[in-house]
């Protein structure tokens, strides 16, 4: 009796607990259990979330603005607390000796003379005005690497996510309908993409880059009206990333399609979309309800282990000069930065800095990416 | 087969040419020409510019000549296409005719920069370089790139051999200790790899070995690039770092691929017959999981020699090796026009060609799988 009455609790909250497993709760479940991939979540989210949180770090006089300006420099202390806003012990004096090695040691030389000139030796220096330090040191023209480096991330992440998402987007609604509809609307929406797979796509990137950036640099200054103007403003107001969107967007779709079509011919023939077909559900539903949430867990994976390579092209592009605009950060031409003022052999470490942002970035999206395989691709669970 | 090859093969040139169109017409687009800056970068006067173009054939319309431009040369191969009555009147009354002049429009439609340069393409005639240091020289496309091309393939080649010989054992050795110590420490690594971009592995490893160490030299200063291939130390120094560089990237990429598609073999059912047969773990593994691993793997060599000869630009640049992707930036900076189509055709039937040849691959590997 006892025994038969503490059975019915177990068995209940047992049937409880299943009722509450749903696909997206194990694939938590199942995400949780890869480690790196856990850690890569962490890492991302602290990127992400310094990168994008570097506007309030600029107000509040932690970070240099966008220009390399030290924003740093135009608060003035006597509106803000009478406590020390950043109290750093490589604070230079006036006296040139003081500059000496405790931050500012990570300057280059030339930048410490820079430095020296601007901020210690001016004449009329605020003894109450603090100086700045450089956490990861500075380039020669005096500006902050650890701001560059936040602002960078900004451009990187921007450009990885959007052009994932696009190149999704795009890449899903080509590919569903080529292999949902099939027939001859398949055939010739294939063969187009069988037609641009033979594009060199870094060729062609760089040279929509090498027309957009010219075109942005011709227009710079005069007004034009209409939609060109408006293109061109826009894109000038986001630092040249929105024709760089183009760019990466217009040849990137293709791989996604091929696979998007790939999984949606695999699952077309599924018995549950054939029951689906014989209780007269329409396409639009068997497309939305039955067939979309099996294929974009698989596609998604992709997409996100497709980020690293959106990042390094548009690290690429900005290394030779193509990316963004001169004047905003970004980790490629942050490298070539250094590389162009013979970095290589003195001051090696403001190198490291976008490096390993770039490489953490990367690693961190192929390891986010495993894991989103482990958890949301149906046809893997059980292989690892 | 062969049926299926020719229909790739023909395929193809839709491609090309679409890809010509493209290039052709963007890169005309660019603002500025091949002659506005001379070689000390200062401008080049009008009436030069004017001559330079005449000789050259840019003075003609960029894709098709239509009367609407103007351009009426001599010649006994062009068309009549109408005629065309001009009458000066005086007062402008009809009654009073001045003169009356009556013009033969000539026109050949396709006399235009982009056809006679497909025309040239046919007889593979790529046209002289419009770069300003060789116009003068009248150097041509075609011998340009036939220089610089092998340099561009030793580095793809060795770096491919180098991606192979280190990527395979390296996921062999992660499949064969599935789950173990050494699995994650040489998956950590072909992430890592895949993780580094070459403007990120290329500045160091020239730090590293180049600066710090003074093992091999920073660039190349014998012009052994341009030589080729030869039995020597120096060679060898030069090609280590750009090598490295792409080299470790790919066999991060096919340690990986290697790994999985092993591991997907060893649950197969003649691996297991294998097993049941009373053979060694080593020779299951080596001689009949290992071989039909290899078929993905075998596949991607195509599309990554295309890949590392279209790539190459970053390695090129920071090495500072004459190659073909220095040859692609330089016309692009120098609107050398002639070059820059010459080197994306050269890039499209690299893509192409390596294509084709994965699925060729596949049915020389795998006799399961049929082209009919």
């Amino acid at each position: 009796m006892a025994v038969a009455e503490d059975a019915k609790p177990v068995s209940l909250s047992k049937a409880n607990e299943e009722n509450r497993s749903t696909p997206l709760l194990d694939a938590w479940k199942l995400f949780r259990r890869n480690r790196g991939a856990s850690v890569a979540l962490v890492v991302l989210s602290v990127i992400i979330f310094t990168a994008f949180s570097a506007g309030l770090l600029t107000r509040m006089g932690l970070l240099d603005d966008r220009t390399g300006a030290q924003a740093r420099h135009t608060i003035n202390p006597a509106n803000m607390d009478s406590q020390d806003p950043y109290p750093d012990p490589g604070v230079c004096a006036r006296d040139q000796q003081d500059l000496n090695p405790y931050w500012c040691s990570w300057l280059t030389p030339e930048a410490l003379v820079l430095v020296q000139n601007q901020h210690c030796n001016r004449p009329a220096v605020d003894l109450n005005q603090k100086q700045w330090c450089y956490l990861l040191g500075g380039d020669s023209a005096g500006k902050d690497w650890l701001s560059q480096t936040i602002y960078g991330a900004q451009v990187s992440l921007t450009v990885g996510l959007v052009g994932a998402t696009m190149s999704l987007l795009v890449g899903l609604v080509y590919g569903v309908v080529s292999g949902y509809y099939g027939g001859r609307i398949d055939n010739i929406m294939m063969r187009f993409v069988d037609f641009m797979y033979g594009f060199p796509v870094l060729v062609m990137i760089i040279l929509m880059q090498v027309f957009f950036t010219q075109i942005a640099r011709e227009y710079q200054d005069q007004n034009k009206g209409g939609v060109v103007g408006f293109v061109l403003d826009l894109n000038k107001s986001m630092g040249g990333l929105l024709f760089l969107f183009i760019a990466l967007g217009a040849l990137n779709w293709i791989g996604m399609a091929r696979q998007a079509r790939g999984l949606v011919l695999s699952y077309r023939e599924k018995e549950f979309v054939e029951a689906a077909h014989a209780v007269g559900a329409t396409d639009r539903r068997i497309i939305f309800v039955h067939l979309l949430p099996n294929i974009l867990g698989p596609l998604m994976v992709l997409e996100t282990l497709a980020i690293p390579g959106y990042i390094f092209t548009e690290a690429f592009l900005s290394f030779i000069g193509l990316g963004v605009q001169p004047g905003t950060p970004s980790w490629g031409s942050m490298i070539s930065q250094v590389r162009e003022r013979g970095g290589f052999f003195s001051n090696r470490h403001v190198l490291l800095v976008p490096s390993i942002a770039l490489v953490l970035t990367a690693l961190s999206f192929n390891f986010l990416g495993d894991g989103l395989r482990d958890a949301l691709d149906p046809r893997l669970r059980g292989t690892h | 087969m062969i049926k299926f090859l020719i229909r790739r093969i023909l395929a193809g040139i839709p491609v090309l040419f679409a890809i010509m169109l493209v290039t052709f017409t963007l890169s005309h687009l660019l603002p500025g020409g091949p002659f506005s800056f001379s070689g000390n970068n200062r401008k080049v006067p009008e009436y030069l510019v004017r001559q330079l173009e005449e000789k050259f054939g840019l003075n003609k319309p960029i894709l098709f000549n239509t009367w609407n431009d103007g351009y009426y040369p001599d010649g006994d191969d062009w068309k009549i296409i109408g005629y065309h009555t001009e009458t000066v009147t005086l007062g402008g009354t009809k009654d009073e005719i001045r003169s009356k002049t009556e013009k033969v429009l000539r026109v050949d439609m396709l006399d235009s920069q982009f056809w006679n340069y497909v025309w040239g393409v046919m007889q593979l005639d790529f046209g002289p370089s419009l770069d300003k240091s060789q116009r003068d020289q009248n150097v041509q496309v075609s011998d340009e790139i036939a220089a610089r091309l092998p340099v561009s393939m030793q580095v793809g080649l060795f770096s491919v051999v180098l991606g192979f010989t280190l990527g395979i054992p390296l996921g062999v050795l992660a499949a064969v200790y599935h789950n173990s110590l050494i699995d994650n420490v040489a998956m950590f690594f072909a992430v890592l790899g895949q993780a580094t971009p070459g403007i990120v592995l290329a500045p160091i490893l020239i730090i590293v070995f180049a600066v710090e160490l003074g093992w091999v030299p920073v660039a190349d200063q014998k012009n052994v690039w341009r030589e080729g291939p030869e039995l020597s130390l120096y060679y060898l120094q030069i090609l280590a770092l750009p090598v490295l560089t792409l080299g470790t990237g790919m066999s991060a990429g096919i340690a990986r691929l290697t790994r999985a598609s092993l591991l997907q073999v060893m649950h197969e059912d003649y691996v297991r017959t294998a097993r049941a047969k009373g053979l060694r773990e080593r020779v299951v593994i080596y001689v009949h999981a290992l071989k039909n691993a290899l078929i993905p793997v075998a596949t991607i060599v195509g599309p990554l020699l295309a890949g590392v000869l279209t790539g190459t630009f970053v390695v090129e640049l920071i090495f500072v090796i004459p190659g073909l992707g220095g040859a692609f930036v330089d016309g692009v900076a120098g609107r050398d026009y002639t070059m820059i189509m010459g080197v994306t055709i050269l890039y499209a039937i690299f893509l192409i060609i390596g294509n084709i040849l994965v699925d060729v691959m596949y049915t020389w590997l795998d006799p399961r799988i049929r082209f009919d």
